[in-house]
């Protein structure tokens, strides 16, 4: 569905004429997220630079009845940000401004479409960062690490995005702004940022974010496990945490990532004949650390581990924790395509489950490398295909709806940190009553009564607002 | 109270409790019922009837957070004559106190919202595990109360609030549906967040009967260091110069005064706390000893809990407390006026810039005035938390938007549309 000549002039008229892209060449590279296999190119896209532009931009939409999805980097996993029924794409990658970093408070304010990484670098020689570390913290901006509140591998010792959110300035849908919380604010009231951190885009745009920086670690020390099966990895960790420790990251990658790491651009020096790897990670007072890393040494010796490697220099760290952090990167050496699950399930479940993925993997022929956060339960299984072959993609649905099946039986949740988008919503029901989905839906309708925000995201069709006045 | 205005009689209200909870049910207390059912179901046919009868519900644990005004429910009801401003039925959650779930391993618990966080943590720490929180009103709360009022300690600077510790809860809302929310799980994005939406709800949404917490390794090391000094503005130069150091704190906090005693009696003391591997904490308080010099108590293991404990109850008792929020290091020019008040406790949470007191029980809430003007000069905000009666207009600072109300109005109302539950606190606001 093209853009009307008014609503494109109206836009013009709040971005100027080179904040909206209405050529079909362009438009080409917003079509999709980091879930590659939907497409839906935009109508158009708008680029707004500031909190005033982005609240004139949704009015115009909100007058027009048209609906809008934002955007950040594009790099979500579940199709969040596709922009289906001829939605706009309102990308966030012109208000990249750091607009405040109040070391003393700890404290920054950043508008939405500042790269996380970068945040970190801008705190960094304050002695500060902000811990949560999405593997794809490079490109990932800080709006969409709001609206799927975002984990990454730190996440385990220091918490996910939502714990480091103070504030908010939100455009609702109608281009109303609201301020949200604050760190000057007193606490009372209903939680409100709380409630939109996580909302995927659905209850309108995070303009600017305020958020809680914590003081870099002293020290950290990273060590690396190479083991012969998944079974004796996943023993190491159960054994790291029963001795009490809180390590910084716990990651595990199984031999099928390990072969693909190895075999890219990205080759790490991980041995190809494991059965797994694990990276542990331990940060903070560094007087304390050597002894945590001598604990960890035995916990992997006890489970197995053939050889283990710790980082001494920063460069030598870096070098460990290669083979975990490419592991995306490199998939594309298996197969042209790849579906990324995101279960979560009770840490103690992981080896069933583990067992139950490969199990289903081999049934429906279905190759499936593993990568995910041991220390709490989030699997990444990588289910690794040809989308051009229409029976494997049957296949893979196949096994991807069993995956999410042994994982929700196993105590656990369909999603632990991408989202649910468009991806997941048919797996809704198995984890939300009918009662809890109404009640997300009267919540949503509270911010979006029009159904503008994002429409065909996270609810299953037949909850929530549907979008009124779009041809 | 019914919409015509004439008020319930409460044997009725016990008479219909009964048919629904048994023959014993439902004790008449000061003009209300008091009822402790033991299930969801119990909890939701009581929320039906409520709203066939219009009755005014107010959930309760241990009546910690009870008097923190405003909690009665009065939305968009006519007000008769001979009206009273309490509940008409209060639901009691000390009948569900079961531990129901305790998995070590995965360091999660699940239990019944009644149950005591002291009586938790005996029931955890076999497994050398805790949950690490220190709200307001100490080891009585209920984990439904931590849960309902999502009220953090001093303990927040290294583990996080309530919120950032809940992993999932249900909740039988004003209209009696019974809502299992989030899950089990750590880490857990699978839909709108309406864990962190009901935690702090206060009532409002709905009556809070079982949580799933994480836990943490009980520390091996626990240290807490206090030093003193005459003045608030000193006490706070210090404090502030302390707990902006890179050590991984577990908490910061000044306090002025103890119980019953007025706080000039004893100077202001500085108490920093921290939890770690005993190599850690060592180094970090030889850190703190070398910018400090000895300390005035240097406290480790039970006792340096039992410190915190007894130096965080900032709350206190007292018919007029009030909380002050500013940004951390904008508080200097606060404790002037804060010196000034006759306070009988005052905690200080130098990371937090959260100020919480209590006043001498022969004062007012107007003693509040000249503080509260300082607040606004500053942009800090002033709330009172508890007050004998009405609060005169101008001394609370805080207001919210009209879209922050309209919102928190519209959300109410989806939750309990019969308008059955306390959300009148958020009437507190204008």
């Amino acid at each position: 569905m093209s853009l009307d000549q008014s609503l494109a002039r109206r836009l013009a008229a709040v971005v100027g004429e080179d904040g909206i892209l209405t050529d079909e060449d362009r438009l080409l590279v917003y079509e999709s997220d980091a879930l590659t296999q939907y497409r839906h190119r935009p109508s158009a896209v708008v680029l707004p630079r500031t909190t005033k532009e982005l609240s004139g931009v949704l009015r115009v939409l909100h007058e027009h009845g048209r609906p809008f999805v934002a955007r950040g980097s594009g790099t979500g996993l579940s199709g969040g940000a596709l922009t289906v029924g001829g939605s706009i794409a309102v990308g966030t990658n012109r208000m990249n401004r750091i607009l405040e970093m109040d070391v003393a408070n700890r404290r920054a304010r950043v508008q939405a479409g500042v790269i996380n990484s970068d945040l970190t670098r801008a705190s960094l020689p304050h002695g500060l960062i902000y811990a949560p570390d999405p593997s794809s913290q490079a490109a990932c901006t800080l709006g969409g690490n709001v609206a799927e509140n975002s984990g990454g591998p730190h996440c385990l010792k220091y918490g996910v995005t939502n714990r480091y959110v103070t504030g908010l300035t939100v455009v609702l849908p109608d281009g109303e702004i609201a301020e949200l919380g604050g760190m000057e604010r007193d606490e009372d009231g209903l939680d409100l940022v709380g409630l939109f951190v996580g909302s995927e885009g659905c209850f309108g745009i995070a303009a600017e974010i305020e958020v809680a920086l914590i003081p870099a670690a002293e020290g950290v020390r990273t060590l690396l496990g190479i083991f012969l099966s998944m079974e004796d990895a996943s023993r190491a960790v159960t054994d790291i945490m029963a001795r009490g420790m809180l390590p910084a990251a716990l990651e595990i990658v199984d031999s099928e990532t390990i072969r693909a790491v190895e075999a890219s651009i990205f080759a790490a020096g991980y041995p190809t004949d494991a059965g797994a790897a694990l990276v542990v990670e331990f940060d903070g007072m560094d007087a304390g650390l050597d002894a945590e890393v001598a604990v960890a040494v035995e916990c992997c010796e006890r489970a197995g581990a053939r050889e283990i490697r710790t980082a001494s220099t920063d460069d030598e760290r870096l070098a460990l924790w290669r083979g975990r952090k490419k592991a995306f990167g490199a998939m594309g050496r298996l197969a042209p395509d790849l579906l990324v699950q995101d279960a979560t399930v009770p840490r103690t479940k992981l080896p069933e489950v583990l067992a139950k993925v490969g199990e289903i993997g081999r049934r429906h022929r279905i190759l499936v490398a593993n990568v995910f956060h041991a220390g709490d339960g989030n699997l990444h299984p990588n289910l690794l295909f040809d989308r051009r072959d229409v029976d494997e993609m049957h296949r893979v649905e196949a096994a991807s709806k069993e995956i999410m099946e042994a994982c929700i039986q196993a105590g656990g949740t369909i999603t632990g940190e991408h989202g649910v988008g468009y991806d997941k919503r048919s797996y809704m029901p198995l984890v939300c009553s009918h009662d809890v989905l109404e009640a997300m839906a009267r919540v949503k309708e509270v911010f979006d009564p029009a159904g503008l925000s994002n429409p065909g995201k996270v609810l299953p069709d037949g909850y929530g607002p549907s979008p009124r006045g779009v041809a | 109270m019914t919409p015509t205005g004439t008020a319930v009689d409460p044997v009725a209200i016990q008479t219909r409790v009964r048919e629904v909870l048994g023959s014993e049910a439902g004790m008449l207390r000061d003009g209300a019922v008091v009822a402790s059912p033991t299930s969801d179901d119990e909890i939701s046919a009581l929320l039906r009837v409520a709203n066939e009868s219009a009755w005014r519900v107010l959930p309760s644990g241990a009546g910690t957070g009870r008097d923190i005004r405003p909690v009665h429910a009065s939305r968009g009801r006519e007000e008769g004559p001979g009206a009273t401003s309490g509940p008409d039925l209060m639901i009691s959650t000390l009948g569900m106190t079961e531990l129901l779930d305790h998995e070590p391993a995965d360091l999660t618990f699940r239990s019944r919202a009644g149950l005591a966080l002291a009586d938790l943590q005996a029931g955890v720490s076999g497994a050398g595990q805790w949950l690490a929180l220190d709200p307001p009103g100490g080891g009585r709360v209920t984990l439904g109360g931590i849960v309902a009022s999502g009220a953090a300690g001093p303990l927040r600077v290294q583990y996080g609030r309530p919120r950032d510790q809940l992993l999932g809860l249900t909740m039988i809302d004003g209209a009696g549906r019974i809502l299992s929310l989030g899950g089990r799980v750590v880490k857990n994005v699978a839909g709108f967040d309406l864990v962190r939406l009901a935690t702090g709800s206060r009532g409002a949404l709905g009556i809070v009967t079982e949580v799933t917490f994480r836990l943490y390794p009980r520390p091996e090391a626990d240290r807490t260091l206090v030093w003193s000094r005459e003045s608030l503005e000193e006490a706070w130069d210090v404090g502030r110069s302390l707990a902006v150091l890179p050590l991984p704190l577990a908490s910061a906090e000044l306090i002025a005064g103890t119980w019953g005693a007025p706080h000039d009696d004893v100077g202001v003391r500085i108490a920093l706390r921290m939890t770690g591997s005993e190599v850690s904490v060592t180094r970090m308080r030889d850190v703190l000893l070398q910018q400090m010099g000895l300390p005035l108590r240097d406290l480790d293991g039970a006792d340096s809990e039992l410190a915190a404990y007894t130096l965080s109850q900032g709350d206190g008792e007292g018919p007029v407390s009030f909380r002050l929020q500013s940004l951390p290091d904008r508080g200097r020019p606060l404790m002037r006026p804060l010196s000034q008040l006759p306070t009988k406790r005052l905690a200080i949470h130098l990371l937090q810039g959260a100020i919480r007191g209590t006043i001498m029980p022969e004062h007012g809430v107007e003693v509040l005035e000249p503080l509260s003007k300082e607040a606004s000069a500053l942009g800090a905000s002033l709330r009172v938390l508890r007050a004998p009666g009405s609060v005169p207009a101008g001394i609370e600072s805080t207001s919210p938007s009209t879209v922050s109300q309209r919102l928190h109005a519209a959300i109410c109302r989806g939750f309990d549309p019969g308008g059955v539950l306390p959300g009148a606190w958020l009437e507190g606001w204008k």
